[in-house]
């Protein structure tokens, strides 16, 4: 993604401590698809006060950020986790919503306003079942994972926690995520799902 | 196709934002281009300490380089001058706490590496936190209003005083303490500290405490030089210059770690000692110091050349009842 001679988020992160000017930079490098994952998880409308909020936070917190670490993804990602995390009720209400209803309010944030309802897959619904009832830090590393395509090792530093508790916080999610699905026949699913 | 496949599925049609959107968001996310609470000497020196990481792995052109040998630092022994500092710094007096609606004033100079003269910056900022007045230079008094996040960790003067009170004045419990320390924040979810050695963060989180501008308990402050005599590779030169050009005493932490203490090449050799300067009597904390021996390489570009330094100074501080107003 970084190609050669461009400086990597570390370089711009210690250039930025003494010309706050650089951190423009990683604002341009990351902003599009940071709002876009908080679109996911919150809708349209919450998305510019998260990013907004989380590069306000990051460039407070610049002297804290171990330059070890390449990538600052999950070092924004982290600090977008904590922003997200307090709205959560609205999240968890659009996840319920959608999984009784099949309308995401969600999807329909984003989509054309005079396009017709957004209707989910029979899947979908009830991985949003399943989301709903996650505790908050099962669902962060699920999402990170899903989403953002973040490796466990992202999410680690994200989150703050070892590695390992990644993997059993993943494990468990993942274990209501296919409950939740285990009423939907394999075939079935494939069908829903390219029906989109 | 699986959960997990199924679940990258769901929503992914989200978009990215607009260019127009993007642009306005920028300017709102990029508005607070300093940091409220940070001393600017602690900004740069952050910066500098950490750029450890970027000079390694990128292939610094500086082998078989000679250094700059900085002329008149000579080193001493750590335990033996730590152990004055803090026995100086427990016979102090403790320091009246200010009212809350009184204000810090700090004068302080800022000499950036390759520039020939230091920048004046003065600052006011009230002990409960909710407003702070910048001047930098000759330049018009700036005013800022100011709600602490409770999820950062920018501390009201008065927030850091507290914090300060709790921590143990034990030199070895204390040691411990920071060594655990996240730095400042009680919750850092997005900071692990992952990599960072245990006493790299305590020198780290110890710098921190002795430069603030609310006033260290004299039993703390004495704690904070006797377990800086505890870490391995603390390392204490006289002779050291601040952005004032006053001489004093500097710490070093010698055996720097990615993002904290004297900063090393590739090839392990050193390219810039970092200094927490102090009073040669007193002991209190006169400014910051980094002096660059040998040519620092980023990206092959020569950032700072050999020679160079960047340094700070507290040169005025007290308690004052306005912003802009001085100590008498």
């Amino acid at each position: 993604m970084i190609t050669h001679g461009e400086p990597d988020d570390a370089e711009v992160i210690d250039r930025a401590r003494r010309d706050p000017a650089a951190f423009s930079v990683l604002f341009d490098r990351h902003a599009p698809a940071l709002h876009r994952y908080v679109t996911r998880r919150l809708g349209d409308s919450l998305a510019d006060d998260v990013v907004a909020e989380t590069f306000l936070a990051a460039f407070r917190r610049l002297t804290r950020y171990d330059t070890a670490h390449r990538d600052a993804r999950p070092w924004l990602y982290g600090i977008a986790a904590n922003l997200i995390g307090k709205h959560r009720r609205a999240e968890v209400r659009a996840y319920l919503a959608l999984a009784r209803t099949g309308t995401d309010e969600v999807a329909e944030s984003y989509a054309d306003r005079v396009e017709a309802r957004v209707s989910a897959s029979a899947a979908h619904q009830e991985l949003a079942e399943a989301l709903a009832v996650l505790s908050p830090e099962d669902r962060e590393v699920l999402l990170m994972i899903a989403w953002a395509d973040f490796s466990y090792e992202e999410v680690a530093r994200a989150l703050g926690i070892p590695v390992g508790t990644v993997r059993s916080r993943l494990h468990r999610a993942r274990r209501k995520t296919r409950a939740a699905l285990g009423g939907v026949d394999p075939s079935a699913v494939e069908e829903e799902t390219t029906r989109g | 196709m699986d959960d997990l496949e199924l679940l990258s599925g769901m929503r992914a049609d989200a978009p990215e934002p607009g260019v127009e959107r993007l642009k306005a968001l920028r300017v709102r996310a990029l508005r607070r281009r300093r940091r409220f609470w940070m001393a600017p000497s602690l900004l740069a020196v952050a910066g500098a300490l950490a750029a450890a990481a970027v000079v390694s792995g990128i292939g610094a052109p500086t082998q078989g380089t000679r250094p700059i040998v900085i002329t008149g630092t000579v080193p001493m022994s750590a335990e033996a001058v730590l152990r004055q500092a803090a026995q100086v710094s427990e016979r102090r007096a403790p320091a009246p706490a200010p009212r809350p609606d009184q204000w810090l004033y700090r004068k302080t100079l800022v000499k950036q590496p390759g520039e020939a003269t230091a920048e004046v910056q003065e600052y006011w900022t009230r002990y409960d936190g909710t407003r702070q007045a910048v001047r930098q230079g000759q330049g018009p008094l700036e005013e800022h209003r100011h709600r602490p996040d409770p999820d950062d960790d920018d501390l009201s003067p008065r927030g850091y005083a507290a914090r300060l009170a709790k921590l143990p004045t034990d030199p070895s419990r204390l040691l411990a303490h920071v060594k655990g320390d996240r730095h400042w924040a009680t919750k850092p979810k997005e900071e692990a500290g992952l990599g960072e050695h245990p006493d790299a963060r305590a020198f780290r989180v110890l710098s921190v405490y002795l430069e603030q501008e609310v006033p260290v308990p004299p039993r703390l402050r004495g704690a904070i030089f006797r377990a800086l005599a505890e870490i391995p590779g603390v390392r204490v030169d006289s002779g050291v210059r601040d952005a004032a050009g006053r001489t004093g005493i500097g710490i070093a932490y010698e055996w720097g770690a990615p993002g904290v203490g004297t900063e090393r090449d590739a090839n392990g050799q050193v390219v810039a000692r970092s200094y927490l300067v102090l009073d040669a009597t007193t002991y209190e904390f006169l400014g910051r110091r980094v002096d660059y021996v040998r040519d620092h390489v980023i990206n092959g570009d020569v950032v700072f050349t050999a020679g160079s330094f960047y340094a700070s100074a507290e040169v005025a501080a007290g308690v004052v009842d306005e912003p802009g107003e001085l100590p008498g």
